[in-house]
């Protein structure tokens, strides 16, 4: 049983992450996925001080607020002619810095071990309960990333084709009344969503590699968006079971697998995609120099 | 005069495509030849093909009778103002002070001459009083005459520029030609992607006119007939953008 | 206090640290490599874990040589997915920085698994610890910094042409793959030698945030290296002091506040800030 809730809970995340991240790829942020799941550590310990434990609604709009003021200080570092990239950089390293130097801290007030932060602690999934006015009514990651899976499928489905408009061409989507930094924010608030209901199953990096591995692994095998992101989550899906089973096998971390199965994946789909695979491509410029 | 820049068969392709085929052309010490193309006619590639930049497939460049290789101290190369990081942190006089790391070896230092030759080269486009500006607190005339600077500081005998007269102002421009027009008097070899067609007369003693592979080229009064022009940029080319400063009857009396 | 060698070593360690990644750092910044620092120190993770495996201590050389070969293996793969597979840069940077940094936690995990007596030491390599830093380390950062200082004076006219204008300084005949490979293992031996003192996960703020400060202040490559530099080393030195004061707070996470702290400031009231589209510099 508890085997069965312990990869149903990293199932969750990666398909939650997958279909947020498919997005993140295509709005060219992954960046800024990177800075958010590292930004949200000083949101979550200060929410956790706050209210005395994990599971509040408070923790979401914590991180919601931490993603926000993160977004605030990237434009004033831009406005102020700092390179984007060297603006991720100093906000992420920020951020994640306040976060640990609160987490040590407050080592004796929360329960929240700086392994937590980094790798999650999915293997304890069983035993974290959800409590409604006294009655466990169930594990807590599933209740909270199925909710979340929910929403986001909800709202990307609606925002489809504006989305869709805005990431393919965004001057074109402003010209036609689609607000495109409305959807920039969307998206970042999607990201920040779910990077804080992942963060205890997965931690705040490896999350990195749940949002934009299984995209760019979809992204080699077709061009089409809609089976882009049904192979993402394909890739998600089945990365999340293997890399439960090596896990228990290798004991080794449960979502650090799932990343590691990810990447072979992707790497599998670089090398012999049909359309552009290095295989295809190593052979069609071996053809043209052979027929020159 | 002498033969300064010899490209025989130049070809490039990027990714099978070919972009330049069989470019064979001359350049005379103290002449200014024009490069002059439709868009993604290759003339950059050409360039940069002829500098190195770009691996030919087949083809060989010759600066004064010599491979590029062992000449490189010879050319200076002014890029386009698009290739340029306008934010990066460097003063006018080190752009200038580059200039003359042609004659040292690379890992050298640039010492008391460099800078002396470095401050002469600013006083020749009159930009000695930006000396100790940043770069980006220039207009794009004084930016362009800055890299001119460079070349002179090398003191080379090929220098090829890319588009340098885009984005600058009417002044600026004719102070490059007066610039330019000096050196080619001294005998460098003048290399210039262009993209006016109606300046070309005035400016230039000679043209290439490319598209893929060389259409037309040699002696502005020669090559740069209408139906080369036609011929480089396809038939309809409205008239507007070809301004011809000599009369038609003037130029090659047999099309009219 | 202050009379403790342990501490003069770990605040001259990371003193020394700062100043070789601020001075480098500026140049990964003029060439917009700013991430770069960021992957190569999740990439170079796994290489001192797989080096660990094989020698089951802890010493830099060992480290050094595995954190090399993944941190290639890193650039590498950034190489084929952003020149071949023509993905994004930022996709690429993030997925490879995540593939690695997903390897290094596996082998982390299984090395802990395994009941390794030493490994006691090795998850410090994500957050750094001050306590980690002896004498030893300490000479390994003072030849680090000498070298970085060595190779940064005496090539910086070759490095600024190469980083204001590569195509120039190819046609100029400068061996630019040649200076690229000396920048690029630079930053890996200082990522290496910086990541047990501060952490995987603070390495890309050594080398990026004494860049950015020093930046709002100077408008020449030479001033900034030596701003930088300083301002490395200030954030260094005070960072690993603070943390000796209260021993339950990491080091890496405080030096790099002092460095945002500085860079905030600089942004807020230096010189060079606001410029975007004209005025003069």
């Amino acid at each position: 049983m508890n085997d069965i809730i312990i990869m149903s809970t990293g199932l969750l995340v990666a398909v939650c992450c997958s279909i947020v991240g498919t997005w993140l790829v295509l709005f060219r942020m992954s960046m800024m996925g990177d800075a958010l799941s590292h930004a949200v550590l000083p949101g979550i310990v200060v929410a956790y001080v706050w209210s005395g434990s994990r599971d509040s609604l408070l923790m979401v709009c914590a991180c919601v607020a931490i993603a926000l003021l993160m977004m605030c200080a990237m434009h004033g570092l831009r406005t102020r002619g700092v390179q984007g990239d060297a603006a991720v950089g100093v906000l992420m390293t920020t951020f994640f810095a306040v976060g640990v130097v609160l987490v040590a801290h407050f080592a004796s007030r929360i329960d929240l071990d700086i392994a937590c932060v980094l790798y999650g602690e999915m293997h304890y999934a069983p035993w974290m309960r959800l409590t409604v006015m006294g009655i466990d009514i169930g594990v807590r990651p599933l209740w909270t990333i199925g909710t979340t899976l929910v929403v986001v499928v909800a709202v990307i489905s609606l925002m489809w084709r504006k989305l869709a408009w805005c990431a393919f061409d965004p001057v074109m989507a402003a010209v036609a009344g689609v607000s495109v930094s409305a959807m920039h924010m969307l998206v970042m608030g999607l990201v920040s969503v779910t990077t804080v209901v992942s963060f205890e199953s997965v931690g705040a990096v490896l999350v990195l590699g749940m949002l934009v591995i299984p995209p760019v692994a979809a992204s080699f095998l077709t061009r089409k968006l809609s089976t882009m992101m049904v192979l993402s989550v394909a890739v998600a899906a089945f990365s999340a079971i293997v890399g439960n089973m090596m896990a228990t096998w290798l004991v080794a971390s449960i979502s650090g697998c799932i990343v590691v199965v990810a990447v072979c994946v992707c790497g599998l789909a670089a090398l012999c995609a049909p359309e552009r695979g290095l295989w295809r491509i190593a052979r069609n410029s071996w053809l043209k120099e052979r027929s020159v | 005069m002498t033969t300064m820049i010899e490209v025989d068969d130049a070809t490039v392709r990027y990714g099978g495509q070919c972009v330049l085929e069989g470019a064979t052309f001359r350049v005379q010490g103290g002449r200014m030849a024009a490069i002059v193309g439709p868009n993604g006619a290759g003339k950059s590639t050409l360039l940069k093909a002829m500098l190195g930049l770009v691996r030919m497939e087949r083809g060989t460049v010759r600066i004064c009778g010599e491979p590029l290789r062992r000449m490189r101290a010879r050319v200076a190369y002014v890029p386009q103002r698009s290739a340029i990081d306008w934010d990066f942190p460097i003063s006018v006089r080190d752009v200038v002070v580059m200039g003359t790391y042609a004659s040292m070896r690379w890992w050298h230092r640039p010492g008391a001459a460099a800078r002396l030759r470095a401050e002469e080269a600013l006083d020749q486009v009159n930009m000695r009083a930006f000396a100790d500006r940043h770069i980006r607190a220039l207009s794009g005339g004084q930016q362009q005459r800055v890299f001119l600077a460079r070349a002179l500081a090398q003191r080379a005998s090929v220098i090829v520029l890319d588009e340098p007269f885009a984005g600058v102002d009417v002044a600026s421009e004719q102070a490059i030609i007066a610039q330019l027009r000096t050196l080619r008097d001294q005998g460098v070899a003048l290399l210039i992607v262009h993209h006016e067609l109606n300046t070309v007369e005035k400016m230039f003693d000679d043209v290439i006119l490319l598209r893929k592979r060389i259409v037309a080229q040699g002696d502005v009064a020669t090559a740069f007939t209408r139906e080369a022009i036609a011929a480089t940029y396809g038939t309809d080319v409205p008239r507007s953008d070809i301004v011809m400063t000599r009369p038609m009857w003037a130029r090659r009396p047999e099309v009219v | 206090m202050i009379g403790d060698p342990n501490v003069w070593w770990i605040v001259s360690g990371c003193c020394l640290l700062g100043l070789a990644c601020g001075t480098l750092g500026v140049h990964a910044h003029v060439r917009k490599q700013s991430l770069l620092g960021d992957v190569l120190a999740h990439a170079s993770f796994p290489g001192v874990c797989v080096a660990f495996l094989f020698t089951e201590k802890k010493a830099f050389l060992p480290f050094a040589i595995g954190a090399i070969c993944f941190c290639v293996i890193a650039l590498a793969a950034m190489y084929v997915l952003t020149r071949i597979l023509m993905v994004k840069e930022d996709a690429a940077l993030a997925v490879t920085l995540s593939a690695f940094f997903g390897i290094g936690i596996v082998l982390l995990t299984r090395i802990q698994a395994m009941g390794i007596g030493a490994q006691a030491g090795l998850d410090h390599f994500l957050f750094g610890q001050a306590a980690a830093l002896i004498a030893e380390d300490g000479i390994v950062l003072a030849v680090l910094a000498v070298l970085v200082l060595v190779v940064v004076c005496g090539l910086h006219h070759p490095l600024q042409a190469i980083a204001f204008d590569a195509q120039w300084a190819r046609v100029r005949g400068i061996p630019i793959a040649v200076l690229d490979a000396v920048l690029l293992l630079l930053y890996v031996l200082c990522i290496v030698a910086g990541i047990q003192a501060v952490g995987v996960l603070m390495m890309a703020a050594m080398l990026i945030t004494p860049a950015v400060t020093a930046r709002a202040w100077c408008t020449r490559l030479p001033h900034m290296i030596v701003l930088a530099g300083a301002v490395g080393a200030t954030a260094g030195g005070s960072g690993a002091w603070l943390s000796t004061i209260d021993g339950a707070w990491p080091i890496g996470p405080l030096v790099v506040l002092v460095a945002s702290t500085a860079c905030a400031a600089s942004l807020l009231i230096g010189p060079y800030v606001t410029k975007r589209g004209g005025g003069t510099i």
